[in-house]
Formats: C-alpha cells, structure tokens, sequence
C-alpha cells in the first residue's frame, strides 16, 4: 500500500518554521492513496490516468527516485527508468560522446557502450552527423539519438514515461518495434502513456490511476473504456466501475496468482460493454499471449457465427439519422467550461445560438458510451444540443477525424436530410434535441475522434465541437496494424490446373 | 556512520567509469568548441598563479622577516590555492542537486558520483596550480626539505576529505535551504580575509591571531603552508585538528547525504 503525500509551503521559511515550532506550517497533497499492485516477470504492464493522476509519482518511487510516505516497493532485477529523454545530454558534446555519458548515466559500463555504439548509431540513423555538436542537430534527430541510447539499455525493468512518440512515423515504429522486441525477450516493462493504442498493443494488463488511486486493474480494454468513461463521458467514478461487478475486488489485490484471473474476468465484461447479450465467453487468456488472443475474443463477444463463415454476410445498413423527441430526453445543463475542462484535444467555436452538450458514441442498442468500436460493426453518434435563440432551420452534423485533424468522414443534415427533419425547423429558445446518426464503422485500426456542429439557418456555426469524443478501432483480424479502412478482407486460394478450361482445380 | 562511508566508497568503486567521464565533462564543458579546447584546463590555473607570482617576485618583492628564505610569494600561493580551490568548490557544491534536476528526478542515478566528481574536477586545478609552484620552488629556492612531497601529498589527501564532507553537507541542505548559496558566496568572499591566507603572524598581537583558530578554514590553510613554505611540521596540533575536523565532516556529510537525498527529488 504505497502512498506519497506532498507537502506543500507557501513560502520556503515556512518550511524552516515548522521545523523548529513543530506546528504544521503546510498543506498535503495526496498524490497517491495506498496504491498496490503486483507486476510479474515478462508482464508489460500500462498505467494510464489524467494529468495530475499520480502516474509520474509512482513511477519515479518504483524507481527509487521518490520516497512513498508510507509503503514500499519491492524490486527484482535491474530497473531503468527512461522518465525523460537525452539525461546526461549536452548541446556543446558530439552526438558520439553524448551517447557516451548517456549511456553511462542510465548505467551502462564503458565495454557495453562500446559493444552497443554501432548500433545506437545505426538505430538513430545519424551516422553522417554523428561526430557534430549535439547543438546542431534538429529537435528530432536530437530525440532519436536519446531515444536510441536509452533503449540500448537492457534491463529487467524497463519503465518508461511518456518517451514512445519521438521522431517521424518511421521512426516511431522502429521505436515500437524495439520495444515490442524487448517485451518478446521476456523483459518486464512498465509503461506510463496517453496512447491509448499502445495500451492496447502493449499491455498484458493496464492500471487506472486517478486522483491518486487506482481506480482499476486488469484487462487493457476494459481498463481504457472505464478510462475514458471518466474522462469524456459523464460517468461518476462508482458507476465507470460498477460496470464490471468484479472491479472492487480487483483494487488493491496484491495476489499475484489472481492476476490472470482478474484479466479474464475483465475480458468477460469487456465483451459485455460492446454487446450485452453476447453468448460466448471469451477464453481466458494466459499473460504471454495476451495481445495476441485480444482481437479473437471480441470477434467471439459480438457473436460472429463461426469459422466456416468469417465474413458478417448482414449488408450495410444506410447511414442515418435519427432525431430523437426532445420530451424523452433527460434534463441537461450546459456548462461549456465543464465540458471543456478534461477535453484538452477538442476545441469548438461558433455564435453559441445553439450549444452541444455532449456527443458519444453508443452502441446499437443505444448503450454506452463506447470508446473502443469494433470494425464492421453498427453504432450510434449521439449529439445532445440545446437552442438558445429561434432559428428557422438548425443543421446538425458530425465529422470524424483522425488524430493528425485529417477528416476520414462528414455529414450533415443538409445533404442528408433525417426522415423528420421538420423537428429542426423553427426551432425556439429552450428547445433540446438528440441527433443520432447511425453507422455501420467500416474504420481500421487507430485512434479517431468525433466532431459534433451545429448551424443556423444561413450555415454559420453556432457551436463546432472538433474532436469532442475520442474513440478507438479494433481493426479486423490479420490485417496490417497501419490498415485504415476495412475491407472486409477474405483470401482465396485456386490452385490453376491445366488440365482444365477454365484452369481451376478442385 | 561507517555505513555511509562504506557506502560512498563503493559507489565511487562501482561507477568509476561514470565519475571519470562526469569528470572529465565537468572540466571540458566550459571550453567545449573553443579553439584551445583543452589547453584552456591548464592556462586558466597556471597563468594566475604565473601572475601571482610574478607580482611578488618582480614587483614587490617582499621577504618575511624572521623567517625562512622563501619569499612571500611562496608564503601566499602555498595558502592561496587550497583557499580558492575550496571556496570554488563550496560555490560548485550548493547548487549542485538543482543544476542536475534531470538526473535526480528522472533516473536511477548514484547521485554520489556527482559529489565525487566536483572534488576531481577541483582536485585537478589544484594540481595544475601546485606543479606550477613546485616549479617555481624548485627555480628560486635554495634548498628543499625532504618532508616537502609528503608533506603536501599528506596535506593534499587531508583536504580532500575536507571538501568532500563540506561538499556532502552542503549539497544536502541546499537543496531544502536555498538561502544556503547565498551565505556560502558571502563566505567565499569574505572568508579570503577571514582566514590566514593573506596575513602574516607579525601583522597582529598573538591574541588577534588566535581568533584564527577558530576558523576552520584557516587549517587547511595552514597545513598546507606547512607543507610547501615552512616544509615542516609547524604545530601537531594544527595538523591533529585538522585531521579530526575533515574526517568528522566526512562522516557528517556521508550521514546527512544519505538521509537527505531520497527526498532530493520533491524540494527540487
């Protein structure tokens, strides 16, 4: 049970008064709350939580750097933390004897950077440039050749925060490559990211820190939804969790042998979160194949027939909008600053004539939210909006964007007009209504976000929300990991005979 | 108390391959890309002290009344470079957890090794220093007492301990006590009038000269000039406190280095 308690001075005498007068001249912050958790060998495990959540903290006492203010932290084997990149790096050094010192300062010796030069050298790609002051390189030739040391090292504990996402695409595979290499080795690996992809590539298991607790353990999946239920959805804490009955039981548990138990506990309720009524149980897993059993147990959850027929033969459904009768939907108040605070990607503008409230995405049958979609499958986009002044028409649309603000998909009432459509006209102040936009997700695999809009009558936006609701695609099966859109791929295999005309052997 | 000693010997045994490389960055670093490189790290200290000496030697040449035939130049430089070696190191050593921020919050770090490697880098301007004044010694001094090499060295290895309990102390509470940098620069500053470095026993009433005593620079100084001016053992005493005193700081330092530092990381 580790906990870390700051003690913050407003001035710095005071620290010195309360030193000598023993009366308390501070105030705490609880930066971790008995947190407790096991992490076993060959395990990688992710700790995701909000800013200010308590992930640095812990990380830097698993590495020694910070004292809990009570509890400890049992560590077997060797640990390196790559907390921040280019530690030991100056600007007026070669990029050579940076790497040196680098080295050194993570805890290499002298032979071993010696054997590994060559390598880091080449892992960077900075060959031509090697033997030039650290100063003249670009911020992100200077964020290879640190990345490219600290991953040199070769512990049993690698802990890293934050330091994936350096350099071009390219290079970042390469670095994802490097690391999923030491994960094959065996190598115990904790993770702090905001990539919730990674999470889901990476991790055996995954830890949600917020406010200083972990607020759940287990299964990637579960744990990134229940993450972003507290984040972009307007769950409360207790009800992010009681959607799995099992999760109080996983807090805090210490028992390393329940790990597996939790994990596919949580598999269970993962599947439940895409589709209640689904028959099949997923397999539980074991911790070494863990990423490569995930996308077979939600192919399984959402009741796919079987193996003798891989493909959903249900046709596309039109996409669609629906508009849900204003006097069923719940009493919401809009507070932009609310909804604002904790979306740090989005931003929106307009003439606030009319606000969004909300927009989620939900299931088919209408529950959710749902962060992490299945390819193929059907979903919901739901926009909650408010009217503040009379309009004649309000248009309504959504968008979805990747992460790099490219727009993969856009409509809007305007070009496709919803069936009752007149509910948008001569709209007053006061007025609520839902848009529902009903999808069948033909997205690959990534990280994607929904843009909610509404517009007057002369299409001048009274609210844009870009990027309101993140989400994530679990791509098909046995695809490329960079595939972007799916196919519905299906290989088949005629072997030509000459025998016959036309040259297909049974 | 042996433990933090212990402690500090094998770090600096374990990573002495990193000691030696910070070591050798701490020196390079300010002339890292000027054209002399290098040579800077050798005409920095011995042209000042070339300097000193030639103001006493040519300019004013001044001989010390009543005792040997060294000149005060010799009699100066002998006190002045463990004063200013220390009192550099003292400027090095306050701020030394906050200058490397990186490395005591974001890795696993033997933060001991930046101790050991101020005093190194402190260590070697004081040899370029005294090779010059053995130079000089050996040019304008008739006769050398055989006690001089051990002397120094033992004197040298005395100081050592010194700077490196006054460096672990200082590091420590620095970082929890930032005013600390403020007092030890007025110290460093002033502590060049505060200690026998300057003054010969002549130039007060033995009751003034005592008050020296109670300065516990003024041993290092002292001991020092036993070593390379009087080549002799001028007052066991002198050298038997200080000898207490560094190893006493030592282990002060050692203790209070190995309490404070796992909380290094919050008050940075």
């Amino acid at each position: 049970m580790v906990s870390k308690t700051y003690k913050l001075y407003a001035r710095p005498i005071d620290r010195l008064y309360e030193l000598f007068s023993g009366q308390p001249r501070h105030t705490e912050r609880h930066s971790l709350r008995d947190v407790s958790f096991e992490v076993q060998h060959g395990e990688v495990l992710g700790i995701i939580g909000a800013n200010g959540a308590g992930k640095s903290t812990l990380l830097r006492i698993i590495a020694s750097r910070l004292e809990p203010t009570s509890g400890s932290v049992a560590v077997d084997g060797s640990v390196v933390a790559i907390l921040e990149l280019g530690t030991g790096f100056h600007p007026d050094f070669t990029g050579r004897e940076n790497v040196y010192l680098g080295g050194l300062c993570l805890g290499l010796t002298r032979e071993q950077i010696r054997a590994e030069m060559d390598n880091i050298i080449a892992f960077s790609e900075l060959e031509d440039v090697i033997d030039t002051p650290f100063r003249t390189y670009s911020t992100g030739m200077q964020a290879r050749l640190t990345f490219a040391t600290a991953v040199s090292v070769n512990p049993d504990i690698l802990i890293i925060d934050e330091a994936l996402s350096v350099g071009d695409n390219r290079f970042q595979l390469k670095s994802f490559n490097k690391i999923r290499s030491f994960k094959e080795a065996g190598n115990t690996i904790l993770l702090v990211t905001h990539s919730m992809s990674s999470v889901a590539t990476f991790c055996d298991r995954a830890v949600l820190l917020h406010k200083g607790e972990v607020v759940a353990d287990g299964e990637p999946n579960w744990v990134t939804n229940v993450y972003h239920n507290l984040q972009f959805g307007d769950l409360a804490i207790e009800r992010a969790l009681a959607q799995r009955p099992s999760a109080r039981s996983a807090r805090n548990s210490t028992v390393v042998a329940n790990a597996d138990e939790t994990a596919s506990s949580a598999g269970t309720h993962r599947a439940a979160i895409v589709e209640p009524d689904a028959g099949n149980a997923p397999e539980p897993r074991s911790a070494g194949t863990a990423s490569a059993s995930q996308p077979k147990c939600q192919a399984r959850a959402i009741g796919e027939p079987g193996d003798e027929q891989p493909i959903d033969p249900t046709p596309p459904e039109p996409t669609s909008f629906v508009l849900a009768s204003p006097d069923v939907l719940p009493p919401f108040d809009v507070d932009i600053e609310e909804i604002d605070r904790g979306v740090s990607r989005s931003y929106r503008y307009g003439t606030r004539r009319a606000l969004i409230a909300k927009v989620v995405i939900l299931d088919k049958k209408g529950q959710g939210p749902i962060v992490q979609l299945l390819s193929g499958e059907v979903y919901q986009f739901v926009m909650d909006c408010e009217v503040f002044e009379a309009l004649d028409e309000l248009f309504v649309g959504f968008l979805v964007r990747d992460p790099r603000g490219e727009t993969l998909f856009g409509i809007d009432s305007r070009v496709s007009p919803p069936p009752d459509h007149h509910l948008l006209k001569h709209v007053q102040p006061g007025q609520r209504c839902r848009i529902v936009l009903k999808v069948r997700n033909w997205l690959g695999n990534g990280t994607y976000f929904v843009t909610g809009a509404v517009a007057d009558s002369l299409g001048t936006q009274a609210d844009m929300w870009f990027d309101a609701f993140e989400f994530h695609v679990i791509g098909t099966e046995n695809t490329h990991t960079y595939t972007r859109v799916n196919l519905q791929p299906e290989f088949k295999l005629f072997a030509l005979d000459p025998k016959r005309a036309d040259g297909i052997h049974e | 108390m042996s433990k933090a000693l212990t402690n500090l010997a094998s770090i600096a045994v374990r990573n002495r391959e990193l000691v030696w490389e910070l070591t050798r960055r701490e020196l390079m670093q300010p002339q890292a890309n000027h054209f002399l490189g290098r040579y800077w790290l050798f005409m920095h200290p011995a042209i000042s002290i070339l300097v000193l000496f030639s103001v006493f030697y040519f300019i004013y040449p001044t001989r010390l009344e009543g005792m040997n035939s060294r000149g005060f130049e010799v009699y100066l430089l002998s006190a002045l470079i463990p004063w200013v070696v220390i009192s550099e190191l003292m400027a090095r050593a306050c701020p030394l957890i906050r200058a490397n921020t990186n490395l005591v919050k974001q890795i696993v770090f033997p933060l001991e090794t930046l101790v050991i490697k101020t005093i190194l880098a402190s260590l070697f301007v004081q040899l370029v220093m005294s090779a010059v004044v053995f130079v000089i010694l050996f040019i304008t001094s008739a006769a050398l007492s055989p006690l001089f090499l051990p002397l120094w060295l033992a004197a040298l290895v005395i100081q050592c301990v010194f700077m490196l309990g006054l460096t672990l102390i200082l590091a420590s509470i620095t970082p929890f006590v930032p005013d600390m940098e403020d007092l030890v620069s007025l110290i460093a500053r002033a502590g060049l009038f505060l200690a026998p470095v300057l003054y010969v026993p002549t130039m007060f009433s033995p009751n003034v000269w005592r008050l020296f005593y109670l300065n516990p620079f003024s041993y290092m100084v002292w001991i020092h000039r036993d070593a390379l001016f009087y080549q002799t053992i001028t007052s066991s005493l002198v050298w038997a406190i200080a000898i207490l005193m560094s190893g006493l700081l030592l282990v002060i330092g050692g203790s209070l280095f190995r309490l404070m530092s796992p909380s290094f990381g919050e008050a940075i």
